[in-house]
């Protein structure tokens, strides 16, 4: 079985990793990274967690608008437009990861998103309903937030995939020798840039005359619903939890392949608790019931980004905290000592690659026990403590994984969510503890010279080492 | 003579730094002439272009990289991958090692 996991499943696991879809997938949502970030910060001063705060903020006038405007503002420019990162994002890292200037690619791509987007909306009054008008000829920023986000993905590597096509066979304009390259160069983009626009208009009149809008809207109807929906229940607890500890029990980095397939699912279900947030509606019934922003009727999710990122993979992948904490105030092995305090630094900032290879954790049966069931459990709790209302939907913001345990929880979701990280953490202790005392006492013996006859004795004895 | 630089590449670009770090402190502190970068794979590609390592070493949590460096630079840079105890450790001297024995290798 371990053989052929090692074998055959990892390497084509690994093969399709390493596919230039993944590829491009992974390297091209990093892009809109900080703009997520940057934009969280804005949501939440405009949305102010404290009650006098969000107050003030809401009723200061700068100007016409009130201060949480101007804020608002900063928001809707970043994180409310995070598929067309992603879109120019794809596209772009698609193109470089061939061998090709990218930026053509990822411009294309964010045409050939607006071509395919809706080009009109209702028009709403002051208090949110709609009037008897329709506005034309616009940018509708809702399609290129999240609920673009899976056309977004899908356009973004079709373009590359087009593109570099072109570019690959060659088939560019080409110009006498006697023109300076430079020159020669801007001409390369025309060619797949004609053909690629040509392709995405037809398929926009096409979905027109089959009476079905557009197809951003009929992607996120017949594809993104349905996928955003399985991601916020327990199957989505199941694999952001699960699969991410079980390719690192083999030494595979996991959280980054699940995070990479996961990513754009779990980021669109934040960004619409992030547009219900900055709608002052995000409520434990709005997970159920859903409300009206500006018009778009959404539903607020329980798993996102910060759900895995906060709660799931804190600490290091497996909520190694507890297992980090026996080594280094309770173990009695030089190994663990050693790798208690190299690991503690890294832990403050969610890192545990010293902790997982060097305990070891990988591919040690004993510890995947306890590292396997530890984030499930949380995943669970997290899950349910939200589903019953004893901690609020996740507001959306995004942090840097990097981000110390407690002060990333006060930031995605505020002060309860700081207090349930710290208690989630400290359980984990318990969860690791007879695992990591057992593992210990193999390594006290072997270090004290005992052969592997003998200290299977003592364990089957429960005497002390 | 300007220091040969040796490249680390691992999924984030996070734990690799620290790695990294050690690496580059042991060889400074033993006069070898090397300097060591730990970088993400997606920033692989520019760095390998702006540094031109003499070695290049794949972490084992991302060992599936292997191929693809390989592939890619393996016919003027050799590529290897850092053994899975040596990092847990963060052994900056016999990871130095094995890539100074992965630079004489080509």
């Amino acid at each position: 079985m371990k053989k052929w996991m090692n074998e055959k499943f990892m390497p084509a696991i690994m093969k399709f990793v390493n596919t230039r879809p993944m590829t491009a997938l992974k390297n091209g949502m990093l892009f809109s990274l900080p703009f997520l970030m940057v934009g969280s910060i804005f949501l939440i001063f405009a949305n102010f967690p404290v009650e006098v705060i969000s107050k003030w903020v809401s009723g200061t006038m700068v100007g016409d608008v009130s201060l949480a405007n101007v804020f608002m503002k900063a928001y809707n420019a970043t994180m409310n437009l995070s598929a067309m990162f992603a879109v120019i994002g794809i596209a772009y890292a698609w193109t470089e990861d061939a061998g090709f200037a990218g930026l053509p690619a990822g411009l294309l791509g964010l045409v050939s998103m607006l071509i395919l987007n809706p080009s009109s909306m209702d028009v709403m009054n002051a208090s949110g309903t709609k009037v008897a008008a329709v506005a034309n000829d616009i940018i509708v920023p809702a399609w290129l937030g999240g609920k673009g986000m899976i056309t977004a993905i899908l356009v973004g590597m079709f373009v590359g995939g087009i593109y570099t096509w072109f570019l690959k066979k060659n088939i560019v304009i080409k110009l006498p020798d006697s023109v300076p390259s430079n020159v020669a160069q801007s001409f390369t983009a025309l060619i797949p840039a004609a053909v690629i626009i040509v392709v995405v208009t037809l398929a926009y009149a096409l979905i027109g005359l089959a009476g079905q809008g557009s197809l951003v809207e009929m992607i996120y109807k017949w594809i993104q619903t349905p996928l955003q929906h399985a991601t916020d229940g327990w199957t989505g607890v199941a694999i952001i939890t699960l699969l991410p500890t079980f390719f690192w029990a083999f030494g595979i980095h996991g959280t980054t392949i699940i995070g990479g397939i996961m990513g754009p699912l779990l980021t669109a279900n934040a960004l619409e608790n992030a547009a219900i947030s900055g709608a002052h509606k995000l409520t434990t019934s709005a997970l159920t019931h859903a409300v009206d922003v500006n018009g778009v009727s959404m539903k607020a999710h329980i798993v996102t980004q910060a759900f895995m990122d906060q709660f799931i993979t804190v600490t290091g992948t497996g909520l190694t905290i507890g297992l980090t904490f026996y080594l280094l105030f309770f173990a009695k092995s030089q190994q663990m000592k050693i790798i208690g305090r190299l690991e503690i630094g890294p832990a403050l900032f969610n890192i545990n690659e010293p902790l997982l290879f060097g305990t070891p954790v990988v591919l040690n049966p004993l510890l995947i026990v306890p590292f396997i069931v530890t984030p499930f459990l949380a995943g669970a709790a997290t899950y349910l403590l939200i589903q019953f209302g004893i901690l609020p939907p996740l507001n959306g913001a995004t942090v840097p994984w990097t981000t110390p345990a407690i002060f990333s929880g006060l930031v995605v979701g505020g002060w309860k969510f700081a207090v349930w990280q710290f208690i989630e953490l400290a359980l984990t202790t318990f969860l690791y503890w007879p695992f990591a005392a057992r593992y210990d006492k193999i390594l006290k013996a072997q270090e004290d010279g005992e052969t592997p006859a003998e200290i299977e004795e003592d364990m089957a004895e429960g005497k002390e080492a | 003579m300007a220091d040969k630089n040796i490249l680390l590449v691992d999924a984030a670009g996070m734990s690799i730094s620290l790695l990294a770090k050690k690496m580059d402190d042991y060889s400074h502190q033993n006069d070898l002439g090397y300097s060591v970068t730990g970088v993400a794979d997606s920033d692989g590609p520019s760095k390998i272009a702006e540094l031109e390592p003499v070695a290049i070493m794949i972490a084992p949590q991302v060992s599936y990289l292997f191929d693809k460096y390989n592939k890619e630079y393996g016919d003027r840079i050799p590529v290897g991958k850092i053994e899975m105890v040596q990092y847990g450790m963060m052994d900056g001297k016999k990871v130095l090692e094995a890539s100074i024995a992965v630079e004489n290798s080509k």
